[in-house]
């Protein structure tokens, strides 16, 4: 709630959207300016996927992956908000799955679910990780946080027909669970050589700093949804 | 008497002598020379191994746009090289016409591939014949996990392609070890029509390269690195595919260089040992010869014929020994050497070990021969070969001199290499200098010791010792180096087959899972057909801090033990358990567990103490599956890493990470030939489980290290003969010097049992310092040998090493007793008479 947001913390909040412009990144939706809950006790919000989340391959995941830039830049803008990053690099659905509910701790007020990379790569079948992101979203409902799933692509290698049966999964889950449907989180970032590492599938610091940015808005949106 | 007719007549007076002469040179000789002819061919074999594990002679890895520029490249650089493509990725092969899908990894190659090696069909066709025209080649796994047969079809993105052949043979399957989908094979002209390649599809694109003949690879790598480097491709040659299976038998070619130049050298000492007994037992004679009249070259003559004679017949007894040792180590490493490999074993043979010989009985002996072309007439009145003339020092020098250069050339001729030659050379006389040494010393503090005793016996057999310090020294001396050469070749042999029980020991899995749940164990069990698998917990963790300190800011390089990149904040697999995994243990801490310690314990693997600076006591926050936790490192640990088994740089103390939900993982030994089928079960009953095997590589290490394991015992059970012949020559190079301290003493007044006393404390103290130069000549070089060498563990082996020292101790002494028992037997006034 705006109008509970203390003067320093709309300068700050302002700020860093000056300090994001002036970036050459685009800022954030007007009605992100500034959050509409008032600070007080921390909420956490878990990032719960697998190596895009975890931060493989970057020197210190613990100040470039994007859960932290999205922790900063959510400080930034008023919000008491801690983002554990639960990503497990080489997990699938059915891994994430298993340690959902540990992983999401009770009192969590949203959870980012980035999956589903890994099931492709390891050939899973479209029902099996259908019926893990089913159940993992549920879960996540029955602890009473609010869910962001996040929409996952296949590389083009993996062929038409497996790949249009993978996209067609993620709204249909969002709506069933009622979760925020984040498009392809990773846009911008996969297939630029300038974002990505090496590997050429894992983000460099500049590629997670692109992801919490493609995120933030919709993250902002569930925490509104879910004040 | 002419000195051939005097050589001969020696021969016949001493056969046991000139015996021995022909079998330590003989066995020397035949074991290297047996072995340089297969070094070759196996060097040849490691050499096509490497050419065909890396399928070319220079290997591009780049994006599509970069392969096709370095191929234009490179064909215009290297006018008549082979050239050949291949793409591969994953993807999902639609069967049926269907829902149902599979996934497959594609590798598209044009007609060429692979340039060195095969992949052949079951009905041996090649892939050139199988491929073209929608035709696919499949590993069986395919078949056996979608029960599709040859001649189905399947759906490959756009196209519908046909099972054409199953994979037989592929010698390409190195470069995609952990490979999780059945492999399929298809020609690059096929791919375009399964649209499979769009923007944004995750594929290798690699680029082979033959060179034309007279085109320096070494030269050519470095060119095209250079070239790639501007388009950020990878360039390898097949000389940097140096890993794992080459590192072994790379390891193992040297062992038998090293046991090749012992035995050589034992040849050359026991050669050069008995020229010197028999000189002491001859020497009279031949003085009485020069006394009548005899110029002084006349001795010389004698033994230079002597030698001649004795070379020549050790030449036959080596070509025979080469042909059995090298037909004997060639059935032993089987389809380890190219076909129609074989070690030479005709005139080439022969004339390459009577160059050996001669050569070696010359270096050995040239000392000796100098001093007998001063020996004057008046020797003929003693029989003590003591007496014998010393060359000047200058001239021994040079002779040492010249002796040392004609070793390293012979030791080249041999091994091949000017460096291994330099080192075993360099060793070698450092043995002998370090085993003089200790001797001498011994020696000194024995005889010291035994004299302020007071006692008779002590004091007689210590005067005795120190009497002639430098004699006895190196008489003790060279037992020691013969012991030495003994206790190495075991220490060796032991070492490197530990090496090879390492890496891969009776049993181990050739089948590796993850993912499995906690309770689902039964389940898998009965899926696999094997119960009794060993599950080890696992969860997944990064380290956020040590004592405080961000694990971001603790710098440790990037390079771990596999040569790879490493960081303390990557992702670690952690496990728990309350005892030590079987490959693993404590290195640093009184136990794994410290019962000091409050709260949660982790044991770390010792790298990271050094790399990282962690201490005991230092207390880590973890990231685990993104909640926060704290433990106090109780211990480092020491892992096997060579083993075929998981392995856990963090092992938790239970009571901290088991209510975490763990998944399992583990490896289990399967028959090849059901592993397929095992698979497909385990697909049906549990679906989350990831399944790796690793079968066929482990069948084909397996295998080569059971072929090593034969070649390396035969190798040194030869080298052993050649260390007890050293022996049995060294006691009789004392003989006559035993005989004529036990004549003096009964000359004296002494009773034999006090004779015999005296002789147990000399030749037990001989003998214990005998063994104390073995082992520390031995422990040294083996030492040297598997820290340098084979850059490796190395194990002192006290279970054997210290029973060896102990008994060979007694067999010095035993046998110097018995010597001297005999020696009992002679009249004193026989020997008096000369001196």
């Amino acid at each position: 709630m705006f109008c509970g947001m203390s003067k320093s913390r709309s300068v700050a909040a302002l700020l860093a959207t000056l300090l994001l412009a002036a970036c050459g990144r685009p800022a954030a939706p007007p009605t992100s300016i500034a959050p509409e809950r008032a600070p007080g006790e921390e909420s956490v919000i878990v990032a719960f996927g697998d190596s895009l989340t975890s931060g493989y391959g970057l020197d210190d995941p613990d100040r470039d992956a994007w859960p932290s830039h999205l922790e900063k830049t959510l400080r930034a803008r008023g919000w008491n908000i801690r983002v554990a990053n639960a990503g497990v690099s080489g997990n699938t659905t059915g891994d994430a799955l298993v340690r959902v509910s540990f992983s999401v701790p009770d009192g969590t007020r949203l959870v980012i679910v980035t999956l589903g990379a890994n099931d492709t790569f390891r050939g899973k079948k479209l029902d099996e990780i259908e019926g893990n992101l089913d159940a993992i979203l549920a879960q996540i409902r029955t602890k009473g946080a609010t869910a962001l799933l996040c929409e996952m692509k296949t590389f083009p290698n993996l062929g038409p027909f497996y790949a249009r049966g993978f996209e067609r999964l993620f709204p249909a889950l969002a709506k069933k669970h009622d979760a925020i449907l984040v498009p392809f989180f990773l846009d911008g970032v996969a297939t630029v050589p300038a974002m990505n590492q090496a590997d050429g599938i894992h983000p460099n610091p500049a590629g997670h700093r692109k992801i919490a940015e493609n995120l933030l808005p919709f993250v902002e949106k569930g925490l509104r949804s879910g004040s | 008497m002419n000195s051939l007719a005097f050589a001969w007549r020696e021969i016949r007076y001493a056969p046991r002598y000139a015996v021995l002469f022909v079998l330590a040179i003989g066995l020397g000789s035949s074991i290297l020379a047996a072995f340089a002819g297969l070094s070759s061919a196996l060097e040849k074999t490691l050499d096509d191994r490497a050419r065909e594990l890396a399928i070319a002679d220079l290997r591009v890895e780049a994006d599509a746009n970069s392969i096709g520029l370095l191929r234009q490249w490179a064909e215009a650089r290297w006018p008549g090289a082979l050239v050949s493509e291949k793409t591969d990725f994953p993807t999902m092969a639609r069967l049926r016409g269907g829902e149902e899908v599979q996934q497959i990894y594609l590798n598209a190659v044009d007609p060429l591939y692979p340039l060195h090696g095969a992949v052949r069909a079951r009905d041996g066709r090649v892939l050139a014949e199988v491929l073209g025209s929608g035709r696919i080649l499949v590993d069986e796994r395919l078949l056996v996990l979608t029960g599709l047969l040859p001649g189905d079809t399947v759906t490959l993105g756009e196209a519908d392609v046909t099972i054409a052949g199953v994979i037989g043979e592929r010698t390409d399957a190195a470069i995609s070890f952990f490979q999780l989908a059945p492999s399929v094979f298809i020609a690059r002209a096929d791919l375009e029509r399964t649209a499979l390649l769009a923007p944004g599809s995750r594929a290798s694109h690699r680029l082979f390269i033959n060179l034309p003949e007279g085109v320096a690879l070494d030269a050519a790598a470095a060119e095209l690195k250079e070239r790639a480097a501007r388009l950020t491709a990878s360039v390898q040659s097949w000389r940097d595919e140096g890993r794992g299976v080459a590192r072994f038998l790379r390891n193992t070619v040297f062992f038998l260089s090293t046991t090749g130049l012992l035995t050589l050298a034992m040849g050359g000492v026991t050669g050069a040992a008995i020229l010197l007994a028999l000189l002491r037992r001859a020497a009279p004679s031949l003085a009485a010869a020069r006394a009548i009249g005899a110029p002084p070259s006349f001795p010389v003559k004698v033994f230079a014929a002597w030698l001649l004679l004795l070379s020549l017949v050790s030449g036959l007894v080596a070509t025979l020994g080469g042909v059995v040792v090298g037909r004997a180590v060639t059935a032993g490493l089987g389809d380890l050497l190219p076909t129609g490999a074989t070690p030479d074993d005709g005139l080439g043979l022969f004339l390459r070990i009577i160059a050996s010989v001669l050569l070696v009985a010359f270096i050995f002996s040239s000392s000796a021969l100098t001093r007998l072309a001063r020996l004057p007439p008046h020797a003929a009145l003693r029989s003590d070969g003591a007496s014998l003339p010393r060359s000047g020092r200058a001239r021994r020098i040079g002779l040492a001199a010249l002796a040392a250069f004609l070793l390293f050339l012979l030791v080249r001729l041999h091994v091949g290499s000017f460096a291994l030659a330099g080192w075993g050379l360099g060793a070698w006389l450092a043995a002998i200098g370090l085993a003089w040494l200790v001797a001498a010393l011994l020696v000194w503090l024995g005889g010291r010791l035994a004299i302020l005793s007071g006692r008779v016996e002590p004091f007689l057999a210590g005067r005795e010792a120190r009497h002639g310090l430098a004699y006895r020294a190196l008489a003790v001396a060279f037992l020691g180096l013969a012991a030495s050469v003994l206790l190495s070749v075991l220490l060796l042999r032991q070492n490197v087959t530990s090496e090879f029980v390492r890496s891969a020991p009776p049993g181990s899995p050739n089948v590796f899972f993850m993912n499995l749940r906690p309770g689902e164990e039964e389940v898998f069990d009965a899926a696999i057909g094997a119960p009794g698998t060993r599950f080890f917990p696992l969860v997944r963790g990064r380290v956020i801090t040590v004592d405080g300190v961000r694990a971001a800011e603790i710098q440790g390089g990037t390079e771990n033990a596999f040569g790879g990149g490493d960081r303390l904040t990557r992702e670690f697999g952690l496990t728990y358990g309350e005892t030590l995994l079987a490959t693993d243990r404590v290195v640093e801490g009184t136990a794994l567990w410290d019962p000091m310690i409050a709260g949660p314990q982790v044991s770390v693997h010792d790298e990271y103490r050094d790399r990282f600076g962690i201490r005991r006591g230092s207390v880590i926050a973890f990231n685990i599956l993104g909640r926060e936790f704290t433990a106090t490192v109780s211990s480092f640990r020491s892992i096997n890493r060579s083993a075929r088994e998981p392995f856990f740089y963090f092992q938790f103390k239970p009571g901290l990470i088991e209510e975490m939900p763990a998944t399992l993982m583990g490896g289990v030994n399967l028959p090849r030939e059901e592993i397929s089928q095992a698979e497909r079960r385990v697909a049906a009953a549990l679906p989350h489980v990831t399944f790796f095997d690793i079968a066929e590589v482990a069948a084909l290490v397996e295998r080569l290290i059971e072929r090593l394991h034969r070649a390396v015992d035969a190798v040194a059970a030869a080298a052993l003969a050649g260390g007890l012949l050293l022996m049995i020559s060294g006691i009789l190079v004392n003989f006559t010097e035993i005989r004529r301290e036990a004549v003096l003493f009964r000359a004296l007044g002494a009773s034999r049992g006090r004779i015999l006393a005296i002789f147990l404390i000399e030749h037990l103290f001989s003998g214990i310092a005998a063994a104390l130069a073995a082992g520390a000549v031995s422990l040294t070089l083996v030492w040297a040998v598997m820290t340098h060498g084979f850059g490796s563990d190395w194990d002192p082996w006290w279970i054997g090493t210290l029973p060896f020292l102990a008994v060979f101790a007694l067999v010095v002494a035993s046998s110097g007793l018995l010597a001297s028992t005999l020696t009992l037997r002679v009249r004193p006034m026989d020997v008096l008479r000369y001196e």
